[in-house]
């Protein structure tokens, strides 16, 4: 990221700083326009559009009236660049999933384990409307956002940051994932596969979590190998 | 998906490269149309284009030649650097939390790599096992033995694990080299040797199984210097 002169990369190099030096955390205010075009000695106009750029891409947030804030958490990568690179990269659904097993088993066996009250409140919630809708594109994305429930309960921040830079992905691949298994295995198969992880977290039952969700694993898994 | 009245102009642009990629006419290393062009074909303003740009340049999809136009990178093994590795330098973790992560992809890491590594990996591989304490410097052994481990994660040839893996690479570095010292404080070098010699020989025979077992013993052998 040095070899540019691009106002955003001295926004970034100036970030990484004060979070090297403990300055800088999650969900703190950001410098104003004005104070970082004087520090970086660059225009004002190039600090906003810099903010702007950051912002887009998920790491930084304006709340209007109040100033930029570093997010206090990355959940919203863009979906758009993403998927460039796994057309660039030749990724594949193999890949994603090969990446999801390999973290998601371990994940819902912490989730069993560390889950507080209300955290299985919107595991709940998640999980009714899941069984409740109809609609498979509404499905999809409450299926992405229980499993996204899940790796946040699992209260390791690397762990959800590896989750979430690879949540993009999922979005664009559930879809079609569902729609594979569906047509092959019976219609209530992944409301199965669900639930037994689901009840298992609730009841804090990390050995059953761990099943539930290998089963899970290795069943999405067989139609991608 | 938002329709297309709801995009901003930026996210056209973006959809635009992207279509382009999809249809083979652009690929990696390529030079992607001016900006000028860009104007004429989506009929965009160009301050649009070049906040596309910028975007796709931090984000690592693109880079920007000064005055010879914007190039689609040759290489992503690395496009989490940049903002994502922004965001796990905020991760709030103590280094049990690292350990946790680690033990969770290094062992499913190893197995794959049995399968998948190339002579050449091989190679490289053999080489960091051979540097990893034979240097008076332990910074530069170090520096190995996060190679031996990133070499293991290339192996993979996953574009997403490869990805997660070098976007921790700084908290990596660090860590490792702090686990060392105090293994090696408190049981020798010879430790060093003995958690890297059955994943090196596992991994060079392409033994899956081996490689997962003797992941798994490196990863039980150094817990206690993560606490």
């Amino acid at each position: 990221m040095v070899d540019s002169n691009k106002t955003y990369y001295k926004v970034m190099e100036y970030l990484v700083e004060k979070i090297r030096i403990n300055e800088i955390k999650r969900g703190d205010k950001l410098p104003t326009e004005r104070e970082l075009a004087e520090e970086l000695e660059v225009s004002r106009a190039a600090i906003r559009e810099s903010y702007k750029i950051l912002s887009i891409v998920g790491l930084i947030e304006n709340r209007p009236g109040s100033g930029t804030y570093i997010k206090d958490e990355f959940d919203e990568w863009p979906e758009g660049p993403m998927a460039i690179v796994l057309k660039l990269t030749g990724t594949t659904t193999d890949d994603v999933l090969e990446f999801r097993r390999m973290i998601e088993v371990e994940i819902s066996t912490l989730a069993a384990e560390r889950i507080t009250d209300l955290e299985i409140v919107k595991l709940k919630e998640c999980y009714g409307e899941m069984t409740k809708v109809e609609d498979e594109v509404e499905k999809s994305k409450l299926d992405k956002r229980f499993h996204y429930l899940i790796a946040k309960a699992s209260r390791n921040s690397i762990i959800l940051n590896a989750y979430n830079a690879m949540a993009p992905m999922i979005q664009l691949f559930t879809y079609n994932i569902r729609h594979t298994v569906l047509e092959k295995e019976s219609k209530d198969i992944l409301e199965i596969l669900h639930r037994d992880i689901y009840e298992a977290i609730i009841n804090k039952d990390s050995e059953k979590s761990r099943k539930s969700m290998k089963t899970h694993m290795d069943m999405i898994n067989k139609y991608y190998q | 998906m938002k329709n297309s009245k709801d995009k901003q102009a930026y996210e056209r642009v973006i959809e635009y490269i992207g279509q382009e990629v999809e249809e083979g006419k652009l690929n990696k290393g390529d030079k992607i149309p001016t900006e000028r062009k860009m104007v004429e074909i989506l009929g965009i303003g160009r301050n649009s284009i070049r906040e596309a740009l910028e975007i796709l340049d931090i984000l690592g999809i693109v880079e920007r030649k000064q005055g010879n136009g914007t190039y689609i990178r040759s290489e992503f093994n690395s496009w989490f650097s940049g903002p994502m590795s922004i965001a796990f330098m905020l991760s709030d973790t103590g280094k049990s939390e690292i350990f946790e992560f680690r033990n969770m992809i290094e062992v499913e890491m190893a197995t794959i790599a049995a399968e998948r590594i190339t002579d050449d990996e091989i190679e490289e591989l053999k080489d960091s096992y051979e540097k990893l304490i034979n240097t008076d410097d332990e910074f530069i052994n170090a520096k190995y033995d996060n190679r031996f481990h990133s070499i293991l994660a290339k192996a993979t040839k996953n574009i997403i694990l490869i990805n997660s893996y070098n976007a921790m690479e700084d908290m990596m570095n660090m860590l490792i080299f702090d686990v060392r010292a105090r293994g090696i404080k408190s049981e020798g070098k010879e430790l060093i040797v003995r958690i890297h010699r059955d994943v090196c020989q596992a991994i060079a025979e392409r033994n899956p199984t081996e490689a997962r077992e003797a992941m798994k013993r490196h990863m039980a052998a150094v817990r206690k210097y993560h606490e």
